[in-house]
């Protein structure tokens, strides 16, 4: 039960620190659907931390 | 080993652990989320986008965290994922909008009761995770 708090109290705070950092989006409902996606390119940050 | 006397869950933590971080598994780790990030991100976005003015999606990811059941189990977490997606004009190369660090989790059961539970009513994580990202993406890019 307590890993349970652990997990989810975690998860509550990167949901927490992402929310409180949204930047604002420039672009309207109009202008992007008047886009084309063409490709997406994907890559991984050589510093990148995955486990 | 190095100790000669661990306990079972000790034992399998530092074997699960010495498996992802293992350049092998490292490389298909990081190739693997590339690729399903990519068409996630692909399928989700494109359904808004119906006009000519060509662009393209950059991504760069810089954390991806995936516990598994036996550190779940053990020591608890939630799959993580946290990259950058800039759209970008096609021909110009000119970037139009910039969303740095999102960051998404998702609910995974830990203890020892959760991750049975877990492993029987839920899919993929990191395939939940992508979804989750590229929904996130996409109604940010819609919102007005």
């Amino acid at each position: 039960m307590h890993f349970f708090r652990h997990g989810a109290a975690l998860a509550a705070l990167v949901l927490a620190a992402g929310c409180a950092s949204i930047p604002n989006n420039p672009l309207g409902l109009n202008r992007v659907a008047s886009m084309r996606l063409e490709t997406v390119d994907v890559q991984v940050a050589s510093d990148a931390t995955v486990w | 080993m190095r100790k000669t006397r661990v306990g079972a869950e000790e034992v399998e933590k530092d074997a699960s652990s010495a498996v992802a971080n293992s350049p092998a598994a490292q490389a298909y780790i990081r190739q693997e989320a590339a690729r399903r990030l990519q068409a996630g991100l692909l399928r989700e976005v494109s359904a808004e986008m119906h006009g000519q003015e060509p662009v393209r999606l950059e991504v760069t990811i810089h954390q991806v965290v995936m516990p598994s059941a036996a550190q779940r189990a053990v020591l608890g977490g939630q799959p993580m994922l946290n990259a950058t997606v800039r759209l970008i004009e096609g021909g110009s190369g000119k970037e139009i909008a910039a969303y740095p660090n999102l960051a998404v989790a998702i609910n995974a059961g830990n203890g020892v009761l959760g991750v049975m539970v877990d492993q029987f009513a839920t899919g993929d994580h990191f395939d939940e995770l992508v979804t989750k990202f590229s929904a996130q993406y996409r109604q940010w890019l819609i919102k007005t």
